[in-house]
């Protein structure tokens, strides 16, 4: 007999082999289709990347086992089965860290504090969710840079969910000149929120008197507006306000220092250059 | 009529004027080019198709490429949010009593190549810009564009209709208390465009108030208003029409906007 000459039992089970791993294939496929198809139409990415990595983990699986039946390792599968217990505590110890990963993980899913695409802050951190792993999240940033957080990490941080309402709100500090009238700031303030289409006429935006501060007096100018307009309303905004203080001659202040020689009321004359004294 | 399909030929301008806005579009093959202007107050001359003579860079032209069609068919369409109406002074409906409001809302223009079907919109673009709002409660509200309107001004067809759609409502109170019109939300996503040249109406929508934290009653009329003289229909609804809805339609003002 040629040494290379296969037995018919092998041949057979190399053949069944095959079958399995080619139907197996085609099975895995046409499930994650159908269960698309068919469930994937109001269901978040989070759940559809969740159910897809499920279906392939299940049937990868399912086809390993078939062809330990297939080969009939059941010496192979029964020592395995010995030892996993023993395989278990040392994975156990190694890999802590991943298990809490996971575990963490599934507090997440079930918590839904963010999903795929929502722009979060997780300490210093800030982008869009990128993907939800089974170990991590992985967050893109602004400037395109891939983070990876270990999911216990989300799990015992503060994390802000920046975009999970339709509405926000853009909180500007104006500061003006002492010398300014108050009520005409907060009319002005207001008219820039009810002119600008894209801030939202309710709620109604926000103007509050914060604080005297150094050099002038700070206003809390919040407008409402529907998260994908941020830029736009950012930009728009803050050039309304440039605009309509030029025109109305409401100064905003730069920090500024008096000198004084001693005297109570009198600061230090200055003089700019070329300037005439009276 | 003025809603009626025009023959464009090869790099010849057409234009519109209608409310505050002006519109411009040039046919090259399968090439349309438009622009669009917004001037601060609306004009009193409409301008419907005219040929023009533009200079190519005085306008923010933009690009789209469609149907390889000498036809342009302009239609009047609702806005593509829902509208909240905000009255300017108070409107109380008694219990049992109805009134029929005729609100007036900007006209969007859509500009189709060929045909109305909607892979074949060039563009769309509102008569007047208007503002967004928001409608509900934070956690559980809609966006919407904002209106406000003497409502006492809109109890009666208006009689010049310039730039506006208007949309009959119909407020029957059914509740035991007295309805307090704050905000009230028509959806005119389901609505039909119905009428002729500017005289156009969408249909009627009654809506029965059952109470301050009951959602209300919502019928939408499947035909043109008794109060439009021209009843054939211009334009369908962007959302597949509905004849009733149970819907929240009246919003009353708690604290929104808490610091």
């Amino acid at each position: 007999m040629n040494m290379f000459e296969l037995k018919p039992e092998l041949l057979t089970q190399l053949k069944q082999i095959a079958i399995v791993v080619v139907a197996g294939y085609l099975l895995i496929q046409l499930l994650v289709i159908l269960v698309r198809k068919v469930f994937f139409k109001k269901a978040t990415p989070q759940l559809k990347m969740l159910i897809t990595k499920a279906i392939v983990y299940v049937g990868v699986i399912s086809i390993v086992l078939a062809i330990i039946g297939i080969l009939q390792l059941k010496a192979v599968f029964q020592t395995m089965l010995g030892a996993a217990g023993v395989l278990g505590i040392v994975l156990g110890v190694a890999s802590q860290a991943s298990i809490g990963n996971i575990v963490s993980g599934l507090f997440l899913i079930s918590e839904k504090p963010f999903e795929i695409g929502d722009l979060i802050r997780v300490g210093d951190k800030f982008g869009s969710v990128y993907s939800i792993d089974l170990l991590s999240i992985k967050i893109k940033t602004m400037d395109n840079q891939l983070i990876r957080v270990p999911n216990q990490t989300i799990i015992s941080t503060e994390v802000t969910n920046v975009t999970k309402f339709q509405i926000r709100r853009m909180d500007i500090e104006v500061g003006v000149a002492y010398k300014e009238d108050l009520k005409k700031v907060i009319e002005i303030l207001k008219s820039i929120a009810k002119e600008n289409p894209l801030c939202l006429d309710e709620p109604e935006p926000v103007v509050l008197t914060k604080v005297f501060n150094t050099s002038s007096i700070d206003f809390l100018f919040g407008v409402w507006f529907e998260k994908s307009n941020y830029l736009k309303v950012r930009n728009s905004v803050f050039q309304q306000i440039t605009e309509r203080f030029r025109e109305e001659n409401i100064e905003i202040p730069f920090p500024h220092l008096s000198l004084y020689t001693g005297e109570d009321t009198k600061p230090f004359p200055l003089q700019r250059e070329g300037e005439v004294k009276n | 009529m003025m809603w009626n399909k025009i023959t464009l030929k090869a790099q010849e301008c057409h234009y519109w004027r209608i409310g505050k806005t002006d519109y411009y579009i040039v046919k090259n093959d399968i090439q349309w080019r438009y622009a669009v202007e917004t001037s601060t107050s609306p004009s009193e001359r409409f301008v419907m198709g005219e040929v023009c003579d533009i200079t190519e860079q005085d306008m923010p032209w933009q690009t789209a490429i469609g149907e390889k069609s000498d036809v342009l068919q302009v239609l009047p369409a609702l806005p593509d949010l829902p509208m909240v109406i905000k009255p300017k002074t108070k409107m109380t409906v008694l219990p049992g009593k109805s009134v029929m409001l005729y609100i007036p809302v900007p006209i969007s223009l859509q500009f189709y190549a060929g045909s109305r079907k909607k892979e074949h919109l060039i563009f769309e673009r509102a008569t007047e810009e208007l503002s967004q709002t928001w409608f509900g409660e934070f956690h559980n509200g809609l966006l919407a564009y904002s209106c406000e309107l003497e409502l006492a001004d809109c109890l009666a067809v208006p009689k010049a209709m310039s730039h506006h759609i208007i949309c009959p409502v119909k407020l029957v109170n059914d509740a035991h208390t007295i309805l307090d019109v704050q905000r009230l939300l028509i959806h005119s996503e389901y609505l039909t465009v119905y009428g002729k040249d500017f005289e156009l109406f969408a249909n009627e929508v009654k809506i029965k108030f059952k109470g301050e934290n009951e959602i209300s009653d919502v019928q939408y009329a499947s035909q043109a208003p008794s109060s439009s003289i021209h009843k054939s229909q211009l334009n369908s609804p962007r959302n597949p029409k509905m004849s009733s809805v149970i819907s929240k339609s009246f919003h009353f003002i708690k604290s929104l906007s808490n610091y």
